[in-house]
């Protein structure tokens, strides 16, 4: 049974190179603005409290967008989600195969190539070696990278990586897809390719769950959204409630009637 | 105290990260090529800048001891190939979770990957080396295989290189073993406390220097006599005895006990607190790189 299952977690960071004599009041001091989560000062080392008590319980085949401002804790659920982060306290639950496509700059080796890429991220993602040989044409024909996946990689442009990294998660039968903002990059056209594949991938037998600041973005992907605010969850419910609430009107409310029975809202 | 301290997650990490073979062979073998990447004779450039340093200092150091170079030079070359492995664990085992600082926030993969991708990365550059241990085991077979030969003028002699050479694979086993506790134990203090790394690094050569690699241990003996307190200097070393149980079967010198015993208890040891550490601090690695 695919599922995460999230209860009171916090996620505390310590950092340890701030200059934290200046902050040595005993009680949590607060950030002006509402940027970042709050920091605090814990026997002389700065904590930001980027996640605050979440608890979520998100089931197969939700398709959940993460709104939020910046710093308001999206992509530190992602990775909370994805199991790199454990909860300082609370606990987190994840049952399915997980294929996380985080920042884009990093995580892959720029040094070698498209192909060798696909090798290593599919192996790290719990593929065997054969499994991905087998996959590589696949991935290779959706992506359209063509002889580009011989290059190494930092001659790709980021959406070229992102081509790539969407083309491996998504060859791989994962359960849980998370998806961060850097996905933005790629062209309309893609965009529509990937999201058939996409929301195939989470009807079969899974679940998705996608931090972005386009909404139309976010229309494509996703019927349920979690507004982050502050590092809480703010709000959880279906995509058009959420948004309404977080942007002050309705986001659907021009769209015409053939785009919103594509999208599933009548 | 947070959820993550359990000792089944650590033993599940260390499990997972062992069955992902194929991605830390990959890993490691990617590091290798990729150091070398665009050089026309590639990783052999591992066993070419040993065999010269070798058999400069071989000659070098066999003039200043007065000692016979037929049979100091496949001494030292032995010594510096496993002291290269050893503190290539030490050094590169303690940077390994930074190294990785950016697969680590990116993917959910156990830490025991990254280990084992460093020390399967020391494991081939010791296999590159080897190639410069069977040039010079051709070139002084005669003189290795000889029973009775000694090490430096009046030193004591050795049983000369025969079937005990076979003894160089469990202590191959145990250098690989004890390399997998140092990384994931210095590498995650390291990762909290970033001095770590440049304190090994500013002991690495004095370690290299007390350590007997490019002076024969005879020359100690001789000169201190037997009981002398002295010698603690070198018993006290743990890297002298893990260099030992490798060192002395490859070129047929005494083999002793004790260097197992002592490579043994430091075995068990670290491992221990390695468990301990990936136990508790585990969960904070991510949090922390």
């Amino acid at each position: 049974m695919v599922g995460i299952e999230v209860r009171n977690a916090y996620v505390d960071f310590p950092i340890f190179d701030a200059k934290t004599r200046s902050m040595k009041k005993a009680v949590i001091n607060m950030v002006g603005g509402k940027v970042g989560g709050r920091i605090a000062d814990e026997s002389g080392i700065a904590i930001i409290e980027a996640l605050n008590d979440i608890t979520l319980s998100l089931r197969e085949g939700d398709r959940v967008a993460l709104v939020g401002h910046n710093g308001a804790g999206k992509s530190t659920l992602l990775r909370l989600l994805s199991g790199i982060y454990e909860p300082t306290r609370g606990t987190t639950e994840i049952s399915g195969k997980i294929a996380p496509v985080f920042d884009l700059a990093v995580g892959m080796d720029p040094e070698i190539s498209g192909l060798e890429n696909i090798l290593i991220r599919g192996m790290f993602l719990g593929m065997s070696r054969k499994q991905m040989q087998e996959r590589v044409d696949d991935i290779a024909d959706f992506c359209e990278l063509g002889r580009f996946l011989t290059m190494p990689l930092r001659t790709y442009s980021t959406g070229m990586r992102v081509r790539l990294a969407l083309g491996v998660v998504t060859s791989i039968d994962p359960e849980i897809l998370l998806l961060d903002e850097g996905i933005g990059a790629i062209d309309a056209e893609f965009m529509a390719k990937a999201r058939t594949r996409l929301v195939d991938l989470v009807r079969r037998s899974g679940m998705l769950v996608f931090a972005s600041h386009s909404d139309e973005l976010l229309f494509e992907l996703c019927d349920k959204a979690i507004w982050m605010d502050g590092g809480h969850v703010r709000m959880h419910g279906s995509l058009r409630e959420v948004l309404t609430a977080y942007k002050g009107r309705d986001p659907f409310e021009y769209m015409s009637a053939e785009t919103l029975e594509r999208l599933g809202e009548k | 105290m947070h959820s993550g301290r359990s000792w089944a997650r650590a033993a599940k990490d260390i499990r997972d990260g062992i069955a992902a073979r194929e991605l830390w062979g990959h890993l490691g073998w990617q590091d290798i090529k990729q150091r070398y990447r665009r050089s026309v004779i590639g990783p052999l450039w591992i066993t070419m800048s040993m065999g010269v340093t070798a058999a400069g200092l071989g000659f070098l150091y066999s003039q200043l001891f007065g000692i016979e170079v037929t049979t100091f030079l496949p001494y030292l070359t032995v010594g510096f190939v496993v002291w290269g492995f050893i503190i290539g664990c030490l050094s590169e085992g303690s940077d390994t979770f930074m190294a990785n600082e950016g697969l680590i926030k990116h993917l959910p993969a156990p830490l025991t990957v990254y280990a084992l991708r460093t020390v399967w990365r020391q494991t081939l550059m010791l296999a590159h080396n080897l190639l410069v241990y069977v040039v010079v085991l051709a070139l002084f077979f005669t003189s290795l295989t000889t029973a009775g030969y000694t090490l430096s003028p009046g030193g004591a002699p050795q049983p000369g290189l025969n079937w005990s050479v076979l003894m160089a694979i469990p202590a191959f086993a145990l250098l690989a073993l004890n390399g997998g506790w140092v990384t994931l134990l210095f590498g995650i203090i390291s990762t909290r406390y970033r001095d770590i790394p440049q304190v090994i690094n500013a002991l690495t050569q004095l370690l290299f220097y007390i350590t007997p690699i490019v002076w024969p241990v005879d020359i100690l003996t001789t000169k201190l006599g037997p009981g002398d307190w002295k010698h603690l200097v070198l018993e006290l070393n743990p890297l002298y005895h893990f260099i030992q149980i490798l060192r002395a079967p490859l070129i047929g010198t005494t083999q002793s006990w004790h260097h197992w015993a002592v490579v043994g208890a430091i075995t068990v040891v670290g491992w221990g607190f390695a468990l301990l550490a990936m136990r508790n601090y585990r969960s904070r690695v991510s949090y922390w790189v």
